[in-house]
């Protein structure tokens, strides 16, 4: 590896945090306050790492003597399906989603999340599924008074072609988050001639024309055109691109007329006008998309839906316990996120929100209502933070027992961007049964940490599982397990030491990774591809770092933390691909 | 495999045998189509299906001890006793490219079961290859077998919506076992209503000719204008987004053939749709299996691919019986037996009914009859069924869990037990048998040879000609 020489230590120490530690194993140091130094991860990312340390920067950014220039580039997004959903919403006024009805393919994930443009793929069944929606949802939309009066604006029997060219040249526009030239206009509109031409009405053409925009790349893509598509050099993106960029990230849908018309009058790019509009679209209904999306797959809050605990065993998780489960935690990081709580909120929250059926299940007094409601836990420190909500501890449990091996996986990967790997080939991952019932599942996993090809990584994951250890495995508060009781107090690597889950929370609120990790994830959901770490002249490193500072420094405001990923010159730059 | 001259035994077998096998009760779906001059007969359509399960078998109840056609009927396997001179149990096969960077044995066995390719280990790339089915689809076209559609994916799970797949690989490569090409996966249709749709879009039977003349002129108008489209923006963009939109375009081609192509075969009845929706596991696996052979019958498709779940699939099977007590844990913990003994009993059970349902859709195959005599589905089909590793325990590549079911047109000599590599003395799963270092694609490239379509697939280097 070419040894660059720059104020490495920073990049390093970045490259360590948030690379996956793959290829030996757990290395030491997670959860450990400070330290992220170099060398520390083995990860592929930062292989030079524990090289000489030239550039002596101690996490500063200071005395670097290569400066990233390089933004990068978004492989162009096809709409995934929430997108699609929204768009489709705000488009043609679709009240249903779109998606499910018609049965579009599951999109693949890639860095967690289903924004990841280069996963994006399309297939025939694709197109199968994009042709029999628009056109079923363009049909309802016509025959819908409050839809239609969103595509047309004239009378279409008398005004006839006139009145079909004038629908196109507001619809499209809109459809493409763009302007459209007249000949693009002329070219759409030969569709509603052809069906004229067969002696079918101007309405059946339009149908046509604007089932065609919505099958052109211009709408299921949203292309982002470099000048000069094989030229390295940065450049600004276009203000429309801008738009659906921030429109995207914050709504998963289109630009909605007030963005559009910024992007028209050529000042979005501007900060006042840019953050301006930030701040009125997260104040909108359509930034629930951050919740559903956002913290739907960071938070595992999508795997409510989806998970099979063992009804046998728990008679008491049911269809309105998970419906319950799942507001709790929506609620919970709404409230953090818009309300302007500082973000280790989440983990910390001394209130939470919930209805009868979930006060009841935690043993909290009833609320009066079947509406979720803001909860005081300031004797109930056992809900403290959505490590504790029932909704995270269901889905990172088996369907008949707990583990504290998945829930403290989770915590390191989401909460802390510590990669563990899965266990190494030929090692026995079968601990040996308690046959006695004589031991815990706890006692039972601890088998873990005297094997060393074990221990590396469960040393780390095991400790916070156990911590997590006084929930069942759909959440419920126990002391016992089975015949014995259940012990929560753990030590973590860096030997703090803690008793149940609301100390442990305190210090995973308090570890600056964190924060950083936080930050990464929301860089990573909004730009909608990978990180790049490896490259010393690309700028994400210092844009994350720059992103963690100021995080904290905000108080960690998550408002702020998404002005901040808006602001990036990794957000509003991009560069072509080169040969 | 057998030689063409093999082939044609088979049919002046079919021949000699005549009509005889008429007289069992046809199938629900079958017309009565006029028989046509066993002279005259068009060559009978070849299919193929690649028959994916997940997490492993339990190798000790699946590899016989003996090889060729005397082999005791492997206990797991004692669903396909009655369709025993209809498959082969093929063992030892080794699948080298499966073998991941370090960890993510299930993406990357998965991303290479049809392929034979080596995923790149990545999150946010992929890059793979093309899967025997796609070349095969693609083969079939070029030798001017146009069907409806190019080919079918069928799954049972869409895949979670949240969380990593399989360390450090991306989702594409668990959830998918087709690839178009290197950065192309297909994803499967996983509803059962959805595959019926397919099969049978743009099918109306109560259109007219000239509506349904007008109808497919406008999709074309459509369909053309999207493609001008897709060539305006390509040569605005990069290559990598150029990629994208070549994904894109072959998907309008495909849906302008399923929009604009000929009508199902007349031999073939629509029968009663699925449900809106199957929630039910079982029931769902068993139309799933309905609907690939009512897409061949329909002659909708030639090439079908099914996934029974997803790479390191979790389902319990709380329907299924172990030791007395239902199956709660999940499919992939259990598959890491670490040779405990409970794990085993799960995994045998789990696996003997999974072999119950092939056996179902071999058994359905053979009911419709196709093309002369007692010409099949199944005697003129080749389906190739594996996992994604061997042991779900030791997670190896090699001496892969392979059935080979179906007669290929007479190609195939089904009916035994194939060994590759070392002979089997005592099975036990941690010092089993030697695998040896045939590929699993020569597998794979003789599947394709009993469709006509002559290519490799992955690290293949030939044609096996013993089954």
């Amino acid at each position: 590896m070419i040894q660059a020489r720059h104020g490495r230590a920073r990049v390093q120490a970045l490259a360590a945090l948030l690379s996956s530690v793959a290829l030996a194993g757990c290395t030491s140091g997670v959860i450990e306050g400070t330290g992220f130094g170099p060398g520390q991860g083995a990860g592929a990312s930062s292989s030079n790492g524990g090289g000489s340390s030239d550039g002596g920067a101690s996490g500063g950014a200071g005395g670097a003597s290569v400066v990233a220039t390089d933004p990068g580039r978004v492989t162009m997004h096809r709409l995934n399906l929430a997108e699609y959903d929204n768009t489709m919403r705000d488009l043609l006024g679709t009240k249903t989603r779109p998606s499910l009805d018609f049965k579009f393919p599951q999109d693949d994930r890639g860095s967690d999340f289903d924004n990841t443009a280069d996963v994006l793929t399309v297939s025939p069944l694709h197109l199968s599924s994009y042709n029999t929606a628009a056109t079923a949802l363009i049909a309802a939309a016509m025959a819908a008074p409050a839809q239609r009066s969103l595509l047309v604006s004239c009378d279409l029997s008398a005004g006839g072609a006139t009145c079909a060219r004038s629908a196109l040249e507001s619809f499209v526009p809109r459809a493409w988050r763009r302007e459209v030239s007249s000949a693009e206009i002329d070219k759409l509109f030969g569709l509603v001639t052809l069906a004229t031409g067969k002696g079918d009405s101007a309405e059946t053409g339009l149908r046509l024309a604007l089932r065609a925009a919505l099958l052109s790349p211009n709408f299921i893509y949203r292309p982002e055109i470099d000048p000069s598509p094989a030229s390295l050099t940065p450049h600004p993106l276009s203000e429309y691109e801008l738009a659906s960029r921030v429109s995207y990230f914050l709504w998963s849908s289109m630009p909605d007329a007030e963005l559009l018309a910024a992007a028209k009058a050529g000042n979005l790019h501007e900060p006042g006008t840019l953050s301006a509009q930030v701040k009125r679209m997260l104040a909108s209904d359509k930034a629930q998309a951050l919740v559903d999306n956002f913290a739907g797959q960071w938070m595992y809050i999508r795997l409510i839906d989806e998970v099979a605990p063992n009804t046998t065993l728990f008679p008491q998780f049911d269809a309105s316990l998970r419906a319950a489960f799942k507001a709790e935690s929506q609620l919970l990081f709404r409230e953090v996120a818009f309300n302007g709580l500082p973000a280790d909120q989440l983990l910390t929250a001394n209130f939470t929100f919930a209805n009868d059926r979930l006060a009841k299940f935690y043993g909290l007094p009833a609320v009066g209502s079947d509406t979720p409601k803001r909860v005081d836990l300031s004797n109930n420190p056992a809900r403290r933070g959505f490590l504790s909500h029932g909704g995270l501890l269901t889905v990172n449990s088996h369907s008949d027992r707990t583990s504290p091996v998945r829930r403290g996986k989770y915590v390191l990967t989401q909460i802390l961007c510590t990669e563990i790997p899965p266990p190494p080939p030929t090692v026995n991952t079968t601990l040996a049964p308690d046959s006695t019932g004589q031991k815990t599942l706890r006692q039972v996993l601890e088998a873990h940490v005297k094997s060393p090809s074990c221990a590396s990584c469960h040393s780390r994951m095991d400790p916070i599982g156990f911590g997590m250890e006084g929930y069942d495995a759909i959440g419920a508060s126990r002391t016992m397990d089975g015949n014995l009781p259940v012990d929560t107090t753990g030590k973590l690597p860096t030997g703090e030491e803690f008793k149940g889950l609301s100390e442990l929370s305190d210090i995973i609120a308090r570890d600056p990774g964190f924060p950083r990790c936080l930050a990464s994830k929301v860089y990573t959901y909004a730009l909608g591809r990978g990180l790049v770490l490896t490259d010393p002249n690309h700028m994400d490193a210092t844009a994350l770092g720059t992103l963690g500072t100021d995080f904290s420094k905000s108080g960690l405001k998550f408002q702020d933390l998404v002005a901040g990923v808006i602001t990036s010159p990794t957000f509003l730059n991009r560069r072509g691909e080169g040969g | 495999m057998k030689s063409y001259q093999g082939e044609r035994h088979a049919l002046s077998r079919r021949l000699f045998l005549g009509g005889a096998a008429v007289a069992v009760g046809l199938p629900f779906l079958e017309s009565l189509t006029p028989r046509v001059a066993l002279a005259d007969a068009p060559a009978a359509a070849k299919r193929l299906i690649y028959f994916w399960i997940p997490n492993g078998v339990w190798m000790d109840s699946f590899r016989p001890a003996l090889v060729g056609p005397n082999y005791t009927m492997p206990s797991v396997l004692s669903a396909l006793e009655p369709h025993r001179a209809d498959f082969s149990i093929i063992t030892g096969l080794n699948n080298k490219p499966a073998v991941p960077d370090v960890v993510g044995d299930h993406a990357s066995g998965t991303s290479a079961f049809i392929t034979c390719v080596h995923a790149l280990k990545s999150e946010t790339m992929i890059h793979l290859g093309a899967s025997a089915d796609q070349i095969a689809a693609q083969g079939l076209l070029k030798n001017g077998v146009k069907t409806r559609i190019p080919s079918l994916q069928l799954g049972i799970d869409g895949g979670g919506s949240a969380g990593g797949c399989d360390s450090g690989y991306s989702c594409a490569y668990t959830n998918n076992i087709s690839w178009a090409d290197a950065t192309t996966p297909l994803p499967k249709i996983t509803d059962p209503l959805q595959v019926f749709n397919q099969i049978f879009q743009g099918y109306d039977s109560m259109a007219t000719a000239a509506e349904l003349a007008k109808r497919q002129a406008y999709d074309k108008s459509v369909l053309d204008y999207v493609t001008s489209d897709i060539t305006t923006l390509n040569g605005k963009l990069g290559k990598t987004d150029r990629v994208k939109l070549d994904q894109y375009l072959t998907g309008v081609r495909a849906l302008e053939q399923q929009l604009t192509g000929t009508e199902p075969t007349s031999t073939c009845t629509k029968g009663t749709a699925p449900p809106n929706k199957v929630d039910d596991y079982a029931t769902k696996v068993k139309w799933m299996m309905d609907l690939m052979v009512l897409a061949f019958q329909c002659d909708a498709t030639r090439v079908t691919s099914f996934m029974l779940g997803n790479a390191g699939s979790q389902r319990s099977y709380p329907f299924l019986k172990a030791n007395g007590a239902p199956i709660v844990r999940g499919h992939h913990d259990i598959s890491h037996h670490g040779g405990n003994a409970d794990s085993i009993v799960q995994l045998i059970a789990i696996n003997t009914w999974t072999f119950e349902q092939f056996g179902y859709l071999l058994g359905k195959m053979k009911a419709v009859s196709d093309g002369a005599g007692d010409a099949n589905l199944l005697t003129n089909s080749t389906i190739f069924l594996s996992s994604d590793i061997s042991d779900g325990d030791m997670h190896n590549h090699s001496d892969m869990p392979i059935l080979l079911a179906g007669h290929g047109g007479g190609m195939l000599k089904p009916g035994q037990h194939i060994r590759y590599g070392s002979a089997i003395s005592a099975p036990s799963w941690k010092s089993r048998p030697a695998a040896s270092d045939v590929p699993v694609a020569n597998l794979l490239q003789t599947t394709l040879a009993t469709v006509g379509v002559t290519a490799t697939v992955g690290d293949s280097t030939g044609v096996l000609t013993e089954v």
